[in-house]
C-alpha cells in the first residue's frame, strides 16, 4: 500500500549516501582539513575548536543542495524522481540528513580534526582543555545547533524554490537577512523600550527561535509538494 | 531468429512459420506446440500478433487448442496445411506464372518439357 | 490503465507542447508513440510518471493522478527514459540499493536478462560504453516487473545483434496485466512488438489505432495512385497508402502510415472510422 514507511526513508538515506559517497566524503574531508590546516600554520590547537564550529555553520549551507541534489539535473535525474517514494518520506530524508544526521557528522568531523591536529608534534597546546571545549561549541550551546539548523532550513527551503539559479538565490537570500538583521537591530536601537521588554519575554523569544527551523521545513515541504520537476 | 520480409502481414507469416515446421515434422500431430507467448518471445513479436495467428490456425483446423493446457498439432494437419497451400498455389501463384509466360511467350511445348524434366 | 482526457501542457505559461490530447492506453497491448521530433512525446511520458502536471486536463492511471506520487502506484511504473545518469558503481550494487523499492524486482530475471543481452552485472557502469549501460538498466528495469513500462527511445545507441534480444526480451515481458508504451522514431526496430499506434502532431493525437484495425481498412505498399490516399516515390516504384478493399492484410509499413498521417491526417481518420 501507499503511505509512510520510516523503512523506506531509511531505504533512501542508504541509497543516497551509495549514490553520492564521493561528495560526502570530500564534504566532510574539507570540514576536517581547514581546521587542521588553521592550526599547522598557526601552531596553535586552540583553533581547531574555533574552526571547527565555523565549519560546522559553514557547511549549514551547503547541506541542503548535496541532499536534494536530484531535482537540480537538466533532465538526467529522472530515475531518482520516479523511485517510489512518497513526498513526505523524501522531506523526512532531507530534515533528517540536513539537521540531526549533520550534526552528529560534523561533530565525528570536528573530533577528527581534533585528533589529526593532536598527533602534529609542532602544534602546541592542551588537547584536553579543546576537546572540552569543543564539546561545549558544538553540543554546550544549543543556541548554536538551532542557529546552524535555521541556516540549513533556510538552505533546504532556497533548494526547494529555486531549481536552476541557485547560487543567485543563496546570495540573495543572504542579502535579504543581512538588511533584515541590519533593520531588526537599527529599530531596536531606536525603540529603547525594547531592551525592558526583552527580560519579561525571553521565553517567548527562545521558543521562536527554536520554531523557526520547523517552521522553515514545513514551508520547504509545502513548496516541493506544489513544485513540479519541470525539465 | 526471425528477420521480417516485405509484404506479409506478421501474423501471416508466424502462420507460415507454424506450417513449415509442421510439415517438415519438427512438430508432430497430436504433439504439443509452443505456447503463445513462448512463441512471441522467441521470435520477439507482440503475443496478441501471435495469438492471431494461432487463431487463424484454429480456424483453419490445423491446430486445436486444449484449454488449460496448451496448443496441439490437429490430427490431418500435414495434409490439410498441403491441400491449403495446393489451394492457392491454382489460384494465385500458378495464374500468376502463366500470365507470366504469356507476356515472355514461353510455349508449352517448353513448359511441358521443363514439367517432366525436374 | 493510462487515461489521458484533453491534456495540455506548457514549460512556460504561453507556449505549449501538448495541447489537448485524449487518449487511451490499455494493459496487455505494447503501444508506440510516434511523433516528429520535439513534438512532446518524451514530456508525455514524463506527465505519465507523474512528474509533471498538466496545465489543464488529466491525467488518470489506473485510476489514480501520478502526480500525487503515491508510492503504490510509482511501485508499478517503470521508466527508461532516453538519456539518464547512474552512479559510479557496478549493476549489482545499483541493484542492491535500488531494487528493496521495487517489491516484484527479481534478481533471477536481472541476471537472465544481463545474459541474454551480454552485460557484466559486476562491471562498473560507467566503465561501459552508452549502450552496455543502456541494456544493463534495461535488465534492472525490466527485472522490476512492473506493471506498466514506459520506454523512451530503447534501441538508441544499441547495436544490431542487441536490438533483436531487447525485442525477444520485451515480448516476452508483455502481459495482459501490462502496459507497454513505446516512444520511438526508429519504428524498423520495434514494429513486430506494437499492437496499438498512436501518433502526435501539432493539432494533437493525429491518428490511435490499433495495428488490426489499420490493417483492415488501409492497404500499404505499391497502390494504384488514383485510389492511394498516399504516395511516395521508393526504390520499387510507387508506393502509398490506400484504402483496403481486398478481404487480405498487408504489412502495416509504419514509415508509410507516419508520411501519410503527416501528409493528411483527416483522410486516414476517415478511413478508420
Amino acid at each position: 500500500m501507499g503511505g509512510y514507511s520510516l523503512i523506506r526513508v531509511g531505504r533512501l538515506t542508504a541509497k543516497h549516501y551509495a549514490d553520492h559517497l564521493r561528495r560526502y566524503v570530500m564534504f566532510y574531508a574539507l570540514m576536517a582539513f581547514i581546521p587542521v590546516m588553521f592550526a599547522m600554520l598557526t601552531k596553535d590547537i586552540e583553533l581547531v575548536a574555533d574552526m571547527g564550529t565555523f565549519m560546522f555553520i559553514v557547511g549549514a549551507f551547503a547541506i541542503a543542495p548535496v541532499t536534494m541534489n536530484e531535482l537540480r539535473g537538466n533532465g538526467t535525474k529522472i530515475l531518482v524522481n520516479t523511485l517510489p517514494v512518497s513526498t513526505a518520506e523524501r522531506m523526512t530524508f532531507i530534515v533528517l540528513n540536513t539537521s540531526v544526521i549533520y550534526s552528529l557528522l560534523a561533530a565525528a568531523t570536528g573530533f577528527v580534526s581534533l585528533s589529526v591536529a593532536m598527533a602534529m608534534p609542532f602544534v602546541a597546546g592542551n588537547a584536553g582543555e579543546c576537546s572540552a571545549e569543543m564539546w561545549h561549541g558544538l553540543y554546550g550551546r544549543w543556541e548554536l545547533q538551532v542557529f546552524v539548523w535555521i541556516i540549513s532550513s533556510g538552505s533546504v527551503m532556497i533548494n526547494a524554490f529555486a531549481r536552476k539559479r541557485l547560487i543567485e538565490s543563496y546570495i540573495v537570500a543572504f542579502a535579504v537577512m543581512v538588511l533584515l538583521i541590519w533593520g531588526l537591530s537599527d529599530a531596536m536601537i531606536r525603540m529603547e523600550w525594547h531592551v525592558e521588554w526583552r527580560e519579561c519575554y525571553e521565553w517567548i523569544a527562545k521558543t521562536i527561535y527554536c520554531l523557526v527551523p520547523v517552521v522553515l521545513y514545513a514551508a520547504a515541504y509545502v513548496v516541493l509538494r506544489r513544485r513540479q520537476i519541470k525539465w | 531468429m526471425m528477420e521480417f520480409s516485405e509484404g506479409k502481414p506478421i501474423w501471416r507469416q508466424i502462420y507460415d512459420l507454424v506450417c513449415t515446421r509442421i510439415l517438415s515434422g519438427e512438430w508432430t500431430e497430436q504433439s504439443r506446440i509452443v505456447s503463445v507467448r513462448e512463441l512471441a518471445a522467441d521470435v520477439g513479436v507482440n503475443p496478441n500478433t501471435v495469438m492471431r495467428s494461432y487463431e487463424r490456425l484454429e480456424s483453419d483446423n490445423i491446430i486445436y487448442n486444449r484449454r488449460g493446457i496448451g496448443f496441439f498439432v490437429a490430427e490431418g494437419a500435414k495434409s490439410h496445411i498441403l491441400e491449403i497451400e495446393r489451394r492457392e498455389f491454382l489460384t494465385e501463384e500458378l495464374p500468376a506464372t502463366i500470365r507470366r509466360m504469356r507476356l515472355l511467350n514461353v510455349t508449352l511445348d517448353e513448359f511441358t518439357m521443363l514439367f517432366r524434366e525436374k | 490503465m493510462i487515461d489521458i482526457k484533453q491534456l495540455t501542457f506548457g514549460y512556460s505559461s504561453h507556449r505549449n507542447v501538448l495541447t489537448d490530447i485524449t487518449l487511451s492506453l490499455d494493459g496487455g497491448h505494447i503501444h508506440g508513440l510516434l511523433g516528429c521530433n520535439g513534438i512532446g512525446k518524451s514530456t508525455l511520458l514524463k506527465i505519465i510518471c507523474g512528474l509533471m502536471r498538466p496545465t489543464a486536463g488529466s491525467v488518470r492511471v489506473d485510476g489514480v493522478d501520478p502526480s500525487t506520487r503515491r508510492v503504490d502506484l510509482m511501485q508499478q511504473m517503470m521508466i527508461i527514459p532516453e538519456e539518464f545518469s547512474l552512479p559510479s558503481v557496478s549493476l549489482s550494487s545499483y541493484a542492491r540499493m535500488t531494487a528493496p523499492f521495487y517489491p516484484q524486482f527479481s534478481r533471477e530475471q536481472m541476471d537472465y536478462y544481463c545474459r541474454e543481452m551480454m552485460v557484466d552485472p559486476a562491471e562498473k557502469l560507467h566503465n561501459m560504453s552508452m549502450g552496455q549501460r543502456k541494456k544493463a538498466y534495461i535488465a534492472f528495469a525490466m527485472a522490476c516487473n512492473t506493471r506498466i513500462l514506459l520506454l523512451d527511445e530503447p534501441t538508441n545507441g544499441l547495436d544490431i545483434p542487441s536490438k533483436s534480444v531487447f525485442r525477444r526480451l520485451l515480448a516476452g515481458y508483455a502481459d495482459d496485466d501490462r502496459c507497454i508504451v513505446i516512444s520511438t522514431h526508429q519504428v524498423n526496430d520495434i514494429d513486430s512488438l506494437l499492437d496499438n499506434i498512436v501518433i502526435l502532431d501539432q493539432t494533437g493525437v493525429a491518428l490511435s489505432a490499433t495495428t488490426a484495425e489499420i490493417c483492415s481498412r488501409l492497404w500499404f505498399g505499391a497502390v494504384d495512385p488514383a485510389a492511394a490516399v498516399y504516395t511516395e516515390r521508393s526504390v520499387l516504384g510507387q508506393i502509398g497508402v490506400a484504402p483496403n478493399t481486398s478481404g487480405e492484410d498487408s504489412r502495416l509499413d509504419l514509415e508509410l502510415l507516419f508520411n501519410a498521417v503527416t501528409a493528411d491526417r483527416e483522410s486516414i481518420a476517415r478511413l478508420l472510422k
